[in-house]
């Protein structure tokens, strides 16, 4: 691909604080004009990594460029960065106008020019009627509105958002999750979005980079994160997901089969992935929503088990049910759509079917 | 290659990012710590080296290196055993134990009367404590020579009660001394009582009146070790200063009570002995920085900070 | 019995205001009210040229103290410094040690920098110098609290929207510091004037203050004119100390507003 079509270039970034391994080996590469997601639990390094792009920390080892350029001898302030903080850090000592002002005044970008580009951008996110208040005098949503419009008047390359939505609540969150999607697509300017909140990320990125303990597990777009994930940790952290382990019996032709606790299953194996083994151990993942049960037997398919439900939660849209099957417990939900389960209740006996094409093969040893 | 290459610039980084901060922190702190390490270091280590020396015949600082000032100082003089200095020792610290013991048994009933205040009421009980504190020492100080001298009111009174002869005075004395003492420290014991008992935890004592604990039980083992803490602090922060206090002894006691401070004080004035002076200076450093050990031993791993 | 408490804090201040309206000259009897000492203080040219003294002493050294404990304190906290520990154990001992120890300890120190460089002439200059060294541990202390108590993001925020250290530090952080550093220069001053013991053994003659003054007047026997001149003293610090409480009680609220 073209070399300037790359805003951020990530290679091999490392970061240690005394014996804590903050980041280890992590690469990547984020498009011009992409809605870019970090997502993974607390302290998995997203937010180092976040800090490293800023030139707030510097990475041990690695290298990164920006817009094509070696970062590494630029500091903080000559970076073409700006960044929407999690905790906002407004300045509490200046006004909301001088607040969103103060990276043009630093830059000595001629006063008219600053007026006018502060009051356009007071427009743009809806905040016109605060310039004189004090960040103490605004509502966190405003004061959410206000970090942005301080970032997005200096016109950066890239904007880096650490858990922008983390502090509101969520019905504010929603409306702001469309604020901020349909503001990235309006300027064109690459987003980098730091959150531990899945279906935030699905919902507003590009791609998504899912980290966990300093690495990036998977970077993919939300749809492939989620049918495909490629480890166990992914597979769980977006939605929730029946694992099963087992080792191969046999492969044939595109099809291989595992003995598991259940009993064999076969699965679709594609040979673009994992390359399988005769006895070597696998993980297969599969969503509780592809696991179909039923009362009656299923006749014409493989992969059929018999269960007993232990549990069950109905949801208003959809139905969880939780089935033993010998000590393997299996989640499945299912659309309250009318269908025939409707009747099964707790104790009830209980066929379940793995569809082979659903079934997806994890990398994990 | 490309490895190697990259650990280099890395390296670099590191290297520039350490080299900015010490220029960093001599900009800042350098001016600062020099002045601390030229004023206040070196005037100690000078303090360390004088008390070694011997006095010269008009009072001028000279070698032979000697142990004999604090030799001096334990009672072993050249006449044999002398217990003046030893007694002044063991007077300082009774002194500054008891100002600590008078000022924790004025201070609880105080501390906890303030907090049972309303709101608004208990900083204004917590500003009356300090204000007097900020008022020069030596004004209130004399103030007491006033107040505790034969003919005043407090006098009257104790001549009443019985406590002393007709004519005598409270002053000058260990007891005005005593007065002074707490008078100045107390709000040292109070502000960081205060501080703990303020953080109290009355479910702790509730619940221990519902198992069936009474009073003072309730207090051993319910209220006390939540505010030991702050006891200790106000303790070692009367104590310490209290051993080493010069102006109130200074003022208020007289010929027969003189203190840690007023000897070193005899020492640099017509005593001129820089060197035995230097040795009781010396000796009162190390019990400040055993005190300061004992308390940072306490609390290690605590609260930070300066204090 | 807290009551009593408070009396017994409040007394000998009390009793010193009351005796410099006391018309009686010697003794504890009154004598009636009278101002009579106030006007004798007045033309007390010794109180005159002590008053002087302090007040030179007290802002000449407040000022240094200030800007270098200041400074200090932003190095402490932000920056890795060698010796850290070291420089924090020395900051807490003038905070801890005798007044009389810290005093000796300077005037051994000038008589041998006098003796070998002839430097440190006794007077105005090496007392400026002794108060300074035990104001800038509780300036840093102060303003130490103050840093601490700042969010780091402020600071990283202005680093992002491009200003330059010097830029960080002049736009965002003095600004936000500056209360902790007015309430610092205002105890370092309010110690200055307390200030008898180290005063007493580093100044020369001719440097006499008011706390001098006093001492050599209590050693002498009180004279009624120093309980006047007490009593001013006593108004000032008064003062001072309520409107420092006041202003820092009005930039805690603006600060728990800012949160």
């Amino acid at each position: 691909m073209d070399l300037a079509s790359w805003a951020i270039e990530a290679e091999g970034l490392e970061r240690r604080y005394g014996t804590v391994e903050a980041l280890r080996q992590v690469s990547f590469s984020i498009r011009k004009g992409e809605f870019f997601s970090l997502l993974g639990p607390s302290g998995c390094g997203k937010t180092t990594l976040l800090r490293l792009i800023a030139g707030l920390d510097l990475p041990d080892a690695g290298r990164l460029r920006i817009d094509g350029k070696d970062a590494g001898g630029i500091p903080a302030h000559k970076r073409p960065v700006n960044t929407v903080f999690q905790s906002y850090a407004l300045f509490p000592h200046l006004n909301i106008r001088q607040n969103i002002a103060f990276g043009l005044k630093m830059k000595g970008v001629p006063s008219a020019e600053t007026r006018s580009r502060v009051d356009r951008i007071m427009e743009v996110v809806a905040i016109e009627d605060l310039g004189d208040r004090y960040p103490a005098q605004i509502s966190g949503g405003q004061k959410q509105r206000v970090a942005l419009a301080r970032a997005i008047v200096n016109e950066p390359q890239v904007l880096l958002l650490d858990e922008p939505l983390g502090a509101l609540d969520l019905k504010l969150r929603r409306q702001l999750q469309d604020e901020l999607q349909g503001l990235q697509r309006r300027l064109g300017i690459t987003f980098i979005h730091v959150t531990h909140d899945q279906e935030e990320a699905l919902v507003m990125s590009d791609r998504i980079a899912v980290m966990n303990a300093g690495r990036i597990e998977q970077l993919d777009t939300g749809r492939q994160l989620y049918d495909q994930p490629r480890t166990r940790f992914v597979a769980q952290f977006l939605g929730t997901c029946n694992l099963i382990s087992g080792r191969v019996q046999g492969i044939g032709n595109g099809v291989a089969t595992v003995g598991t606790e259940l009993g064999a299953l076969t699965f679709i194996h594609l040979h673009n992935s994992k390359t399988l083994s005769i006895g070597g151990t696998v993980h297969l993942a599969l969503r509780p929503e592809k696991l179909h049960i039923s009362r009656e037997k299923p006749s014409g398919c493989g992969n059929v088990f018999s269960g007993v439900i232990q549990q069950v939660i109905y949801g208003g849209a959809s139905t969880q049910y939780q089935l033993d099957v010998g000590a393997i417990r299996l989640h499945a939900t299912l659309m309250n759509n009318g269908a025939a389960h409707q009747f099964l209740h707790e104790g009830d006996r209980a066929y379940c079917i793995l569809a082979e094409e659903s079934l997806v093969l994890l990398e994990d040893e | 290659m490309i490895t190697v290459r990259r650990d280099k610039a890395a390296q670099k980084n590191h290297v520039h990012s350490e080299r900015d901060d010490r220029l960093r922190s001599t900009l800042t702190s350098g001016p600062g710590l020099m002045w601390m390490l030229c004023f206040l270091f070196i005037p100690l280590l000078a303090v360390v080296a004088i008390s070694f020396m011997t006095r010269g015949e008009y009072g001028e600082i000279g070698l032979p290196l000697t142990l004999d000032n604090y030799r001096r100082l334990l009672g072993f003089g050249i006449l044999g055993f002398d217990p003046l200095y030893p007694a002044i020792l063991i007077r300082s610290l009774a002194l500054g134990l008891a100002t600590a013991s008078i000022c924790m048994v004025a201070a609880l009933p105080l501390c906890f009367f303030i907090g049972r205040l309303p709101l608004g009421w208990r900083t204004a009980g917590l500003i009356l404590i300090v204000i007097p504190f900020w008022t020069n020492l030596l004004i209130r100080t004399y103030a007491w020579q006033i107040l505790l001298s034969p003919g005043g009111w407090i006098c009257r009174l104790a001549e009443i009660f019985g406590w002393i002869s007709p004519g005598t005075g409270l002053y000058p004395g260990v007891f005005a001394i005593l007065v002074g003492m707490v008078c100045d420290f107390l709000p040292f014991m109070v502000l960081p009582l205060y501080a703990s008992v303020e953080k109290i935890d009355w479910c702790l004592a509730e619940a221990a009146v519902d198992l069936g604990a009474n009073g003072s039980q309730v207090f051993r083992h319910a209220i006390l070790p939540q505010i030991l803490p702050g006891l200790g602090a106000g303790c070692i922060l009367v104590f310490l200063p209290a051993t080493g206090q010069f102006v109130i002894p200074d003022l208020l006691g007289g010929a027969k009570t003189t203190m840690l401070g007023n000897l070193i004080q005899q020492q640099f004035g017509a005593g001129r002995d820089w060197p035995f002076g230097a040795a009781i200076s010396f000796v009162a450093l190390l019990l400040v920085m055993a005190g300061l050990w004992f308390r940072g031993a306490k609390q290690a791993g605590g609260e930070g900070g300066l204090l | 019995m807290s009551a009593l408490l408070y009396a017994f804090l409040y007394a000998p201040i009390l009793v010193v205001i009351v005796y410099s309206f006391n018309a009686a000259r010697f003794g504890s009897t009154w004598g009636g009210f009278t101002t009579r000492w106030y006007g004798v203080l007045m033309e007390n040219p010794l109180a005159w040229a002590a008053a002087r003294n302090t007040l030179i002493l007290g802002l000449v050294s407040t000022g240094i103290a200030t800007v270098l404990g200041s400074l200090l304190a932003f190095g402490l906290a932000r920056f890795r410094i060698p010796l850290k520990s070291f420089t924090i154990g020395l900051l807490r001992v003038p905070i801890f040690i005798p007044d009389i120890v810290m005093a000796v300890a300077l005037l051994m120190f000038y008589s041998l920098a006098r003796q070998w460089f002839g430097l440190f002439e006794l007077g105005l200059p090496t007392m400026i110098v002794a108060h300074v060294t035990f104001q800038i541990p509780f300036v840093t202390i102060v303003v130490g609290a103050r840093l601490a108590g700042m969010d780091p993001s402020l600071e990283e925020a202005s680093r992002d929207l491009g200003a330059n250290e010097i830029q960080t530090f002049l736009h965002v952080t003095l600004p936000l510091i500056a209360p902790g550093i007015i309430a610092a220069s205002m105890l370092a001053f309010t110690l200055s004037l307390d200030d008898f013991v180290v005063s007493f053994f580093t100044s020369g003659p001719g440097s006499t203050t008011l706390p001098i003054l006093i001492y050599s007047s209590v050693k002498r026997g009180i004279t009624p004119d120093i309980n006047a001149l007490s009593t001013f003293i006593i108004a000032i610090s008064m003062a001072a100390t309520l409107a420092a409480t006041v202003l820092q009680r009005s930039w805690k609220y603006r600060s728990i507003r800012d949160i």
